[in-house]
């Protein structure tokens, strides 16, 4: 990839610097090479002919052309080689064995060409040591896989002696007496000290380091080496992340990088994962990250249509993505890093970069994970007997309060009009118990995941390829819940000549979704998904009746039985293709030009049957939906790219321009009256609906960008990076079409200072970093013009006619939402980096906001889209890694990040009315309650709660209005209503608190530990999230809202608690309060969901490469992945329950088995 | 070589800048297209109607949730609702708990007000609707006369629930940007908006329309909402004239069977004066599925039940021994699994708060709740019942007339004559007028104005323990957030502060 080798050789370009030789005069110069490949490959030696023409230079100058003009580097002790010797030199299509044997001829150098390697070597060194006296120590050095690594740095540790190890590894090293270990080092591995003791031979294998301060980073539009970044950036490789259980990449994300919140939505097969950088920075408009794959900046995929019945929460984006295809991922977070991507920037953005092929022998990898699911936790429901006999107990209570029996009246329970008595008998408790429905068994299975890749990659050194295939299945633990994944993958870099190359990627993704109906029906009669069904089942009540059909609760019967829902087909057909080509130009040494084309189209094809079996089918006589959502999303880039060097300044200076166009379009209908429920949707002409529903609906917006940047570096202390980018979006009008967004980085590499380096044993790196930039958001939709609309419509003659109606009011001044953004950032390490991380501090404030401004209320439109206030967020990430332990036989990696993040209001709009509750500068997502003060006592009066039943949720009266003498609540001269101070014998909205800033975790914290013992690894990972609140919805409808027992509703087990007349001591609120009371639930429904996950433990064990032959790596590993959750939330998972949705679906645990076979 | 790739590269970057910035949103309509023939004037006008109901439960005349007459009706003692009824909502407004701040139900009533500005606007927009052929003069008077009957059934609705409230100018709804913080109109502004809107509409609307056409508002129906405001206003002399038109445009009659009016077969019937047009798409009539309990058998056994209406026990005790209009009020039935369901035997459960008043029949036809009886909203017998109301406490006493009205709707109910004690004075009659409205109209969603009118509102209330009821708690509370909104330029009604 010639790409790759620019960047690298300008890296060694620098090295070779001579003020660098000067500077590390007394250090031996460790030379690092990129990557090497396990077979060596000397085509490019043999057929690379230069031609040099120079007088009265140096040996220096002489190696610096040869770089300059090949892809050669050069490789050697500066100490030992003198390259200030001034030679001449003439030679024209040589290659370059034949320059350098001219060169170095009689002057007792040696050299060795590998590949593009070259390393230089004294002849005598031997004889030198010989006269020193010293001990000779022999060896040699592998990697991993037993290939034999040349170029690898042997020093005498805390001293300048050492050597390299030539092409077959070898090295040989005269220590001096005394010394205790030896050194070896190689960039992109693990440094190694090895204890000489008596040894003479020191065999080493190298091990790839999991971090590196080199390592190089994928930022927008290139690769930074990390030492040279001035942003922030979290990088993740997935390499070493267990991809056996999760269908998306954002599975594996969660507590992975400081500063992504990954919080799992939905439990589901296919489930989507909801992603934050830095929290929410805008109100209204999006806040998801920009994801861009390979380049390609993606504007998300076509979504399931909303058919009768919801399919869950499902992410067709990232559900699109092969987590085996991706080789790392990277997190932009500051304005610095993101700038470059200007107006869709401000949430961060999210680079992900795939597998490709490299230069060098075939490789063909095969992975297989075979995975079994239970769950995790389930709900604890009432049982038959339980059931009834709480059934008694809650139709008694009512009856109590009915007619007025002590204590919600006066009269003694035996002078009632109408007596009590019991809806079930003991007789028909002990009957009725005898067999009772599992209805949660019943639709429940033991989930399973299977899945299989394949992928082939290799190349020489004019083109590479990469091809993968991949596989997942997953039958979900809720029957009739499936994913399953097709995709495959193709890459292709190709060299034509000197100057040109060209690429292809494609990735092909099919998605098959079975959607088991999890959420409400969009009918009033219908309302539950199958889970909720089957808790609130009648568990007296049979599965299925003699004939075969399914019974329904006579008390209950427009509530579906649960397993009857099993029949109801409904499948989405996801594809995307995502197709991205480019031309690269390199005319010159240093400039490049890059043009790229690509598509990322995507459809969703979603259809649903509901057959007579389900009260809804019968109703309608069966109804068949078809849908289709379309996107398409073009891009058009080109960009150019100049890097000069120039003693010790560094420049790279990039320009270029974007096109990007989204196109959507979507369909859908929906007939009803089958004869035949085996049509399903195939048929659906069949229906005799008298107006079949049929609907469409599309637009298209585009986007032009220009952007630039500019990288600056001084000696490699003094580092500067600067953005700016233009985007004009036709989504806003002639006049505000343009945004402009700058940014500003600075770094300071205060370990590469002389002073510092007296430091250096202990503090190995220390970088300062500060930033400043502004990002963009366009995403509000289209809201700049007036619009009326179809919709209001009404019956006249019992005939549907159409209705339009004022919409929007149009806003031509609507403009971008600009964040600007500062960050101060510091990289650490010690120890040789076996410490090492970062932590970053941040603020930013986001101003005109997209949002609504709400007009007043009288008006027949209520809101404008608008430019309004301001919200800043602030927060820190922390990242630590710790290499605790590298010998060879025992390694221990830890992982550790926090991160925090706060939003809050800085400007409001200047039209805000605010409750008396609150203030200027509050959290942006904060939760106002009443005060809950337990529950009302038997004979207890609360004065300010009249008419309040025993046993109900009591409120703290803490305040009230300030009003006047009619009682009306008095303003100040802004509008704003006043505190009276003190309590005012009224339960209101002055009584309100704010009880929780947000519903987004404040603190994230993973922590990854990985260990290795010979053959074994093992990897254990757990993440956290603290300072999180939650709303249980489920224990709301199924512990709060009792009497739907009264209907045949089951509820929780804690229902036994709930408060009554003989159970004045419960715990919980009365049975009979309901779900909706007077005051509300007040901040009595809301819990702490902070959490700590033990996500995932895998074990894996590495047969010896030489045991099996045409084998070249074996590793079976099992993992159980969800291991426990600790919690104080009464859910079943503090995660995946949402405060708006009740009854979700259910997290696992699995357990997994796999090989991963390479040849 | 290199060069001339240069400069093809370089030339090639350059032509990419040419692109322009558009947007495409095709499925909205823009102003500059619309308004321009009369069928576009004619689907303003439905959207108007859109706000009298829609999807079955919505708007503001349905028997559902966010409707006035559902409210009305369970801020008295006809309607109880078994959903959250310890505490909930229904609870609220069962026993006038709501408070600004919790308004129970009655938050979904105080946002009508707002539809107001959309009708002015939208006559405004039909009447500047000049040189549009097929916008003939006649249809655009008859559309601006049945916006503006819509808009004085609205502004009845609010004033009748809260009062006043604050009605814009045209001139301010035209500048919707320019904040102003408008407090409540005065009555006189209100009632004259109201009286003056359906005495325009009165004088054009036709008296009836094409069938395809049936559920636009008529000269009748104009009338009726007079009738209503004038009822409410205790103007009898206005009230008794209005009735008389509406008689004697002589195309309204009683049925002769009570449950009739509310079946299937009769949709369209001689009784009904408004009938809102039951439509799959537009919205059905629920009733059947709101009330009955899962068990409660129905021929058409995929009628969804949803076990919630009941009317109470206290007011199902008011109706005399014989009267038919109970015959579709369940004390007991068989259930589905053959059991005898009664208070007694199932206390606390689905006769807790009383019977079931099935009031509409049951849609053979249609499965679900989804049934095609359009949804009753005026009808004859209240006219009758009015006429006579106004005509005693116009003269001061009880006319034969007016006897006989009220005689008429109790022969049809099975019942006798009304006794000479019934008759004996202005107030007796007026009791008796009123008992028979009640029984008449119950769950039509009357009761709570009829109680107002005469008075009886909070004797009749404060007959269920725990109920909040006053004198001045007779409006509903204004929620805290429009008075909040207003800046506190809205002022809470009495009773709430």
């Amino acid at each position: 990839m010639k790409k790759y080798c620019s960047c690298a050789g300008g890296y060694l370009n620098k090295l070779y610097s001579w003020k660098i030789f000067k500077l590390m005069r007394n250090t031996l110069l460790l030379v690092f090479i990129t990557v090497l490949q396990a077979y060596a490959n000397d085509t490019y030696s043999q057929n690379t002919k230069l031609t040099l023409n120079l007088n009265n230079v140096t040996v220096a100058n002489v190696l610096e052309e040869i770089q300059n003009n090949s892809e050669f580097y050069f490789l050697f002790n500066a100490k030992l080689i003198d390259v200030e010797r001034e030679v001449s030199i003439s030679m024209e299509d040589k290659k370059i064995s034949e320059i350098l044997t001219s060169l170095f001829s009689g002057t007792g150098v040696n050299y060795l060409v590998y590949d593009r390697q070259i390393i230089l070597t004294p002849s005598d060194v031997t004889t030198l040591s010989a006269a020193l006296q010293q001990l000779k120590i022999t060896g040699t050095v592998t990697d991993k896989d037993g290939v034999p690594l040349p170029g690898v740095n042997v020093v005498v540790t805390g001293t300048t002696v050492g050597t390299l190890t030539d092409i077959a590894g070898k090295y040989s090293i005269e220590v001096p007496p005394g010394s205790k270990s030896l050194t070896f080092s190689f960039i992109g591995m693990e440094s190694q000290k090895i204890s000489i003791g008596t040894l003479t031979q020191i065999n080493v294998t190298m091990i790839e380091s999991a971090i590196g301060l080199d390592e190089v980073v994928v930022v927008g539009y290139g690769t930074q080496k990390k030492s040279d970044l001035t942003g922030s950036v979290a990088s993740v490789k997935m390499e070493g992340i267990n991809t056996s259980t999760s269908s998306s990449i954002g599975q594996l994300l969660q507590g992975q990088a400081a500063g992504l919140q990954a919080i799992q939505s939905s439990a589901q097969p296919g489930g989507s994962v909801d992603l934050l950088i830095r929290g929410a920075t805008s109100v209204n408009a999006r806040t998801t990250p920009l994801i861009v794959i390979d380049g390609f900046p993606t504007a998300g995929v076509s979504g399931d249509a909303n058919l009768f019945y919801g399919s869950g929460r499902t992410d067709n984006a990232l559900n699109s993505i092969n987590p085996n295809d991706i080789e790392s991922i990277e997190v932009l977070k500051d304005a610095s890093s993101t700038a470059i991507y200007g107006a869709r920037a401000a949430n961060g953005v999210i680079l992900i970069t795939t597998k490709r092929g490299k230069e060098g022998k075939l490789n063909v990898n095969y992975e297989s994970s075979f995975n079994i699911q239970k769950f995790s936790q389930k709900w604890d429901m009432l049982n038959a007997k339980d059931y009834m006999i709480q059934g008694n107990r809650i139709l008694k209570e009512r009856w109590r309060k009915q007619n007025g029996i002590i204590p919600y009246g006066t009269i003694p329970e035996v002078d009632a009009t109408v007596p009590f008595t019991s809806r079930y008998s003991d007789a028909d408790i002990i009957e009725k118990s005898k067999n009772p429905t599992d209805w949660l068994g019943a639709i429940s299975r033991t989930g399973f995941i299977q899945q299989h890749n394949l992928s082939l990659s290799g190349g020489t050194s004019m083109n590479q390829y990469m091809v993968s295939l991949g596989y997942f299945d997953q039958a979900g633990i809720i029957k009739n819940s499936d994913f399953q994944r097709i995709t495959g993958r193709m890459n292709f870099d190709q060299k034509i000549g000197e100057y040109f190359k060209v690429g292809f990627s494609s990735m092909i993704a099919h998605n098959t979704t079975g959607n088991v109906p999890l959420n409400g029906g969009s009918g009033g009669n219908s309302s539950h998904g199958i889970i909720q069904l089957a808790l609130t089942a009648n568990p007296t009540i049979s599965i299925r009746n003699e004939d075969g059909s399914y019974p329904i609760d006579p008390d209950n019967t427009f509530i579906d039985n649960p397993v009857s829902i099993l029949e109801i087909s409904d499948e989405t057909k996801f594809k995307r293709e995502l197709i991205n080509s480019y031309v690269e130009f390199n005319p010159l040494k240093g400039l490049q030009f890059k043009m790229t084309m690509g598509y990322d189209g995507s459809n969703s094809d979603r259809n649903q049957y509901l057959p007579k079996y389900v009260n809804i089918g019968a109703q309608t006589g069966g109804m068949a939906s078809i849908s289709d959502n379309k996107f398409d999303n073009y891009l058009f880039e080109s960009y150019g790219k100049y890097t000069k060097q120039m003693s010790n300044h560094n420049v790279t200076l990039l320009v270029g321009y974007s096109y990007q166009q989204f196109d959507n379009f979507g369909s859908n209908m929906v007939n009803t009256d089958f004869m035949f429920d085996s049509f399903k949707w195939y048929n659906i002409g069949a229906g005799q609906a008298p107006k079949p529903e049929i609907a469409s609906f599309g637009s298209s917006s585009n986007l032009i960008s220009y952007y630039s940047r500019l990288n600056y570096n001084f000696s490699d202390k003094y580092l500067l990076t600067a953005n700016f980018r233009i985007d004009g979006s036709s989504k806003f009008a002639k006049s505000n079409q343009w945004g402009y967004f700058p940014s500003l980085s600075l770094g300071w590499r205060v370990s590469s200072e002389q002073f510092f380096q007296s430091l250096k044993p202990v503090f190995s790196n220390l970088k300062f970093r500060i930033g400043y930039g502004v990002t963009g958001n366009d995403d509000i939709g289209n809201r700049t013009i007036d619009a009326y609309r179809v919709g209001q419509n009404y019956g006249f003659g019992n005939q549907e006619s159409f209705g339009v109606y004022a919409d929007q009011i149009g806003n031509k001044n609507l403009k971008w939402e600009s964040t600007k953004d500062n960050n101060i950032g510091i990289d650490y390490g010690f120890f040789d980096n076996k410490i090492n991380g970062s932590f970053d501090i941040y603020n930013r404030i986001t101003y005109d906001l997209l949002s609504w401004r709400d007009l007043p209320n009288y008006n027949e439109i209520t809101e404008i889209p608008d430019n309004i206030g301001a919200i800043r967020s602030k927060g820190f990430e922390l990242s630590l890694f710790s290499q605790v332990s590298n010998n060879e036989k025992f390694k221990w990696n830890i992982g550790f990040n926090l991160s925090s993040n706060e939003v809050f209001w800085q400007e409001r709009a200047e039209n805000w009315k605010p409750e008396i509750y609150q203030k200027e500068h509050d959290p942006v997502r904060a939760g106002y309650y009443l005060v809950s003060d337990g529950l009302v006592k038997l004979g207890e009066t609360v004065e300010y709660m009249p008419g309040v039943l025993p046993g109900a949720i009591k409120f703290k009266d803490l305040n009230g209005y300030k009003r006047d003498e009619n009682g009306q609540p008095l303003t100040d001269e802004n509008g704003r209503f006043i505190y009276l101070g003190a309590p005012d014998g009224r339960i209101d909205n002055a009584d309100k608190k704010l009880i929780f800033s947000s519903t987004d975790p404040k603190y994230i914290i993973g922590l990854t530990n990985n260990f290795k013992y010979r053959n074994f690894d093992l990897g254990i990972y757990m993440y956290s999230f603290l300072d999180y609140y939650k709303l249980n919805q489920t224990r709301l409808a199924f512990s709060l809202n009792a009497t739907s027992i009264i209907e045949g509703g089951n509820l929780y087990n804690e229902v036994k608690d709930g408060w009554s007349s003989d159970n004045p001591n419960g715990t919980r609120p009365n049975i009979i309060l309901g779900l909706y009371n007077t005051y509300g639930n007040g901040d009595y429904i809301i819990e702490n969901a902070g959490f700590l996950r033990l996500k995932n433990i895998a074990l894996g064990y590495t047969l010896p490469a030489a045991k099996i032959r045409g084998i070249s790596n074996l590793r079976v590993f099992v993992s159980i992945d969800n291991i426990f959750v600790l919690s104080s939330y009464s859910g079943i998972d503090p995660e995946i329950d949402k405060t708006n949705a009740m009854a979700d679906y259910p997290n696992q645990t699995s357990y997994t088995f796999g090989l991963n076979l390479g040849f | 070589m290199k060069k001339i790739f240069s400069a093809i590269f370089i030339i090639l970057f350059l032509l990419t800048g040419c692109k322009k910035l558009q947007l495409e949103v095709y499925d909205i309509i823009s102003p500059s297209t619309f308004l321009k023939t009369a069928s576009d004037a004619k689907a303003l006008v439905t959207s108007c109607y859109y706000d009298i109901m829609h999807n079955g439960d919505a708007g503001m005349y349905s028997y559902g949730g966010t409707s006035f007459p559902y409210i009305f009706d369970l801020s008295t003692d006809v309607n109880r609702c078994n959903w959250g009824d310890a505490s909930g909502d229904w609870a609220t407004m069962s026993l006038q708990t709501y408070t600004p701040t919790a308004p129970g139900l009655t938050s979904n009533l105080w946002g009508h007000y707002r539809n107001i500005s959309k009708y002015t606007l939208n006559i405004d927009r039909i009447q500047g609707m000049e040189g549009v052929p097929s916008l003939t003069d006649e249809l655009k008077a008859q559309y601006i006369a049945e916006i503006k009957a819509i808009r004085a059934w609205c502004a009845y609705l609010v004033y009748n629930a809260y009062g006043t409230f604050p009605i814009a100018t045209l001139e301010q709804l035209k500048n919707p940007l320019d904040e102003v913080e408008l407090e409540r109109a005065s009555s006189e502004t209100v009632e004259n908006l109201i009286e003056n809107d359906l005495i325009e509409a009165i004088a054009v609307l036709p008296e009836i329309y094409s069938d395809a056409e049936y559920g636009r508002i008529t000269k009748g129906a104009a009338q009726m909402i007079l009738l209503k405001f004038y009822m409410m206003k205790k103007n009898y002399v206005a009230a008794e004239s209005t009735a008389r038109q509406i008689i004697a445009l002589n195309r309204y009659g009683l049925m002769e069977n009570y449950n009739e009016i509310f079946a299937r077969a009769n949709t369209r019937n001689k009784e009904l004066i408004y009938s809102i047009p039951s439509n799959r798409s537009t919205g059905c009539n629920f009733w059947v599925s709101w009330t009955l309990p899962g068990n409660f058998p129905t021929q058409n056994s995929t009628i969804s039940k949803w076990n919630g209406y009941r009317v109470t026990w206290k007011f199902y005790e008011t109706f005399e021994t014989g009267d038919k209009r109970l015959e579709n009020i369940f004390a007991e039935y068989i259930s589905t699994t053959g059991e005898l369901i009664t208070r007694e035997n199932d206390p606390g459960g689905i006769f807790n708060w009383g019977p079931i008043p099935l009031k509409y029949g049951e849609d053979p036809d249609v499965n679900g709740p989804y049934s095609l009886i359009d949804y009753v909203v005026f009808r004859y017998a209240d006219v009758l019942l009015s006429l006579a109301e106004s005509i005693n406490n116009n003269l001061q006493g009880a006319t034969s007339e007016a006897i006989g009205l009220v005689n008429q709707v109790r022969k049809r109910a099975g019942l006798a004559d009304l006794t000479s004690d019934k008759i004996a004075n202005v107030s007796a009659f007026n009791d008796a007028i009123l008992s028979e409205r009640r029984h008449e109209l119950y769950c039509e969603g009357f009761s709570r104005e009829d109680l107002i009118r005469h008075g009886k509102l909070i004797e009749v209330l404060q007959q269920f323990p725990g109920n909040m009821a006053s004198e001045n708690r007779i409006l509903y509370p204004i929620p805290q957030s429009a008075i909040t909104e207003s800046k506190g330029a809205i002022k809470q009604n009495p009773g709430y502060n």
